[in-house]
């Protein structure tokens, strides 16, 4: 499994890589370019190639991705930080705000389901990016959710 | 009109079909209609071109150029219902064409209607194995419900038939991406 994934994303980088020589604005190719750096662990190089995205579109998914993106590479002193700083960024995204303030107040886990329909009633919103944007939001509750369950529900973040 | 229409001289070439349209001779009165259908829908002044669409369905009721120029009108308008019931009538009228089932695939994905889009674009497929539109949307659509591997073959037809199609180089490389994070 581990070999298949790994060579998927490669080619994900292929493809993402050959969008952007033929259409260097293509904001979304610039996202999803970056995931595929994360997918890879490089966050850094997933952050600059998140930027360039934000350059290109400002898009509110963009920083929700990329804030989700700083909390890979930050120690768990400067966790409450960047989590401030993504929400900052995200407060548009109405499942952001459910993840981090579930996180922030340690009150309820919400359910991966109950996020994806948030996720669901926002991007109808989206029109024909809303696909991709779903899977996207998706994965990052996943990540979000995951890390929460894989820590026993234990983060607290005081704000 | 003709030359006009053909050289992308639009206004030029509605005006030549209004002439033609109000002359008493009537011999080229369906193709004026016709023409200044096209014109005005590539003027995107669709709500002219149907009721011009509309005057050759009721002269010849059989015109598959007509119900397939109101087809796209409406589609363009955002009228997806009738645009479908359009389309349908062009695949009544010529079933071996393989727009009609693409239009109305498109129409149906419009409204959200993707099992029966993805039947309309087998279909088209069918017809034509080297229909790249079709396999992009169907590669779309297979993309987001999950079946990530029928998504890649067809976003490999399109690259194949169109190396320069950057929308499906990105596509396809959501797709492996998001094979790797979901898996």
């Amino acid at each position: 499994m581990c070999l298949c994934s790994s060579g998927n994303n490669e080619l994900g980088i292929i493809d993402l890589q050959k969008a952007i020589v033929i259409n260097p604005n293509n904001a979304d190719a610039y996202l999803w370019f970056g995931n595929a750096f994360a997918n890879s662990k490089k966050f850094q190089q997933a952050i600059s190639t998140h930027q360039n995205a934000i350059a290109l579109s400002n898009d509110a998914y963009t920083y929700c991705v990329l804030g989700v993106t700083y909390t890979k590479i930050t120690t768990s002193h400067q966790l409450l930080l960047r989590l401030k700083v993504g929400y900052k960024w995200t407060q548009k995204m109405k499942w952001v705000g459910v993840c981090l303030h579930w996180k922030m107040q340690n009150k309820e886990l919400l359910p991966p389901e109950s996020i994806h329909s948030d996720l669901s009633a926002h991007l109808q919103e989206h029109g024909p990016r809303g696909n991709y944007k779903l899977i996207g939001c998706q994965i990052a509750a996943k990540r979000i959710v995951g890390q929460v369950y894989n820590n026993g529900g234990s983060i607290i973040i005081p704000l | 009109m003709y030359i006009f229409y053909a050289t992308g001289e639009f206004i030029n070439a509605i005006s030549e079909c209004t002439k033609a349209i109000e002359s008493e001779d009537n011999t080229e009165e369906v193709s004026a209609y016709l023409l200044r259908g096209w014109s005005y829908g590539d003027q995107e002044k669709h709500d002219l071109a149907v009721s011009d669409f509309s005057k050759v369905i009721e002269m010849n009721p059989n015109s598959y150029d007509a119900y397939s120029g109101r087809a796209s009108s409406y589609w363009a308008e955002g009228n997806y219902e009738l645009a479908i019931s359009d389309f349908s009538k062009t695949i009544e009228i010529d079933p071996e064409n393989k727009k009609g089932d693409f239009g109305r695939g498109t129409a149906y994905a419009a409204i959200k209607k993707y099992e029966v889009a993805m039947s309309d674009f087998d279909k088209a497929i069918e017809m034509d194995p080297s229909f790249s539109a079709a396999y992009y949307l169907r590669g779309k659509y297979l993309s987001s419900i999950g079946d990530y591997a029928s998504a890649i073959n067809d976003f490999n037809a399109v690259i194949s038939n169109n190396p320069n199609f950057e929308s499906a180089y990105f596509n396809r490389g959501c797709v492996y991406v998001a094979q790797v994070i979901m898996n």
